[in-house]
């Protein structure tokens, strides 16, 4: 199951992670990754830009144990970070070039254009979504963030991802029930007389 | 006959967000809208499910590797710094030239501990709207170069930033922020200019 909401972590990981222990990274990395990736991919869309922020958190996360005050934090230091990294990149354009110029050895355009074709109708019809709007829809239905906690971390309000998750939901609705398009909030003000 | 719910109104309702509650016993008791929450349940749930996505099998390798060498983890491929790095060298040198030429008037006379934080973010965003990236593939290797040493500052200061959240951040790690963020604003000036220069007629896509 996608996210880290049902991640436990083994009795003394925690700890064991912020003495530094290499085994313990490891072993967190094997519990973790996958929930990493798995936001990622679907936020990003591409598979080679999860490895990136995937090596970006771990890399951080081994540099970084030992300040971490709170040893059970750890998941959710670990999950923040990745947030933190995929909001980088919708954001940045410069590293959106970089990835698109140099993708990591393994995962490529083929493996994701394969992914693709696998995929279940709920992603598909995600993966047709504006990039900040997966983030949102991500965050709040499948991590359970706020939406004054999405805002925040967007640097907009509770508002915003409101709005952007009844965009979306509006999006999906039509793509996967066949509903007719629900207006959105927005659309009814500005529609009235 | 009830007003046909909006899309906010129904999220609101699954799940259990603030709606006035006359409107949200008068849309619980129509069917349709019933339904329509069943489906959004539906949908969350289906989300929910997406099965995990494994990294590739070279995956840790790669991050002990970068991690053993002190890289910036997402730089750690075969970046173009490295691969030409007396062109990326050339590039940022003769970019920073035309950068300290231009970020005299904004910088003039101020030691970087005295421009605010704020400052320099709210400058870094003014630029931001002012640059972007070319509608093409090819760009030239001055822009290239700036766009690559923007992409490692912003890896820093988003590497920075989860810091913050969790240990808090040394005075020195403090002050090495803000000296990110005016780097970060002397590139995108750097940037603006090479753009200008080389590219006067051009069209850019501002993100």
């Amino acid at each position: 199951m996608a996210g880290f909401a049902n991640v436990e972590l083994p009795v003394g990981l925690p700890q064991r992670v912020v003495r530094g222990e290499e085994a313990a990274f490891a072993q967190l990395y094997e519990i973790l990754s996958p929930a990493v990736m798995s936001m990622s991919t679907r936020v990003l869309g591409s598979r080679a830009a999860a490895e990136e922020v995937l090596q970006d958190v771990f890399v951080q996360l081994i540099e970084h144990a030992h300040t971490l005050h709170k040893p059970a934090a750890v998941v959710g230091w670990v999950r923040k970070t990745a947030v933190n990294h995929c909001l980088m990149r919708l954001r940045s354009p410069w590293q959106k070039r970089r990835s698109a110029e140099e993708p990591l050895d393994s995962p490529d355009a083929d493996e994701d254009t394969e992914r693709m074709h696998g995929l279940s109708d709920v992603e598909r019809a995600l993966a047709t979504l504006p990039e900040q709007a997966r983030m949102v829809v991500w965050l709040h239905d499948v991590e359970g963030y706020t939406h004054k906690e999405i805002g925040a971390l967007m640097g907009k309000t509770a508002s915003f991802s409101k709005s952007q998750l009844a965009r979306a939901y509006s999006t999906l609705m039509q793509r996967l029930r066949g509903h007719d398009e629900y207006e959105t909030d927005d659309q009814r003000t500005a529609c009235a007389p | 006959m009830s007003t046909k719910p909006t899309i906010n109104e129904l999220l609101a309702l699954r799940d259990g967000d603030e709606l006035e509650v006359s409107r949200a016993r008068e849309l619980e008791s129509d069917a349709a809208v019933r339904e329509a929450l069943h489906d959004l349940r539906e949908v969350r749930q289906s989300l929910r499910d997406l099965p995990d996505v494994a990294p590739s099998p070279e995956a840790w390798e790669r991050i002990r590797a970068a991690q053993a060498q002190g890289r910036p983890a997402s730089s750690s491929a075969t970046g173009w710094l490295h691969r030409f790095p007396m062109a990326a060298a050339a590039s940022v040198f003769f970019a920073a030239m035309i950068g300290m030429l231009v970020w005299q008037p904004f910088n003039a006379g101020a030691p970087v501990e005295t421009v605010a934080l704020g400052d320099l973010v709210n400058r870094s965003q003014q630029l931001e709207a002012q640059v972007g990236l070319p509608v093409r593939n090819s760009i030239t290797s001055s822009e290239s170069a700036l766009f690559y040493r923007l992409a490692d500052i912003d890896a820093e200061l988003t590497a920075l930033d989860s810091q913050k959240a969790g240990a808090g951040l040394s005075p020195e790690d403090e002050r090495w922020r803000r000296m990110l963020w005016q780097r970060r604003v002397e590139l995108l000036e750097s940037l603006r200019t090479v753009q200008q220069a080389e590219q006067p007629e051009f069209t850019y896509a501002v993100y």
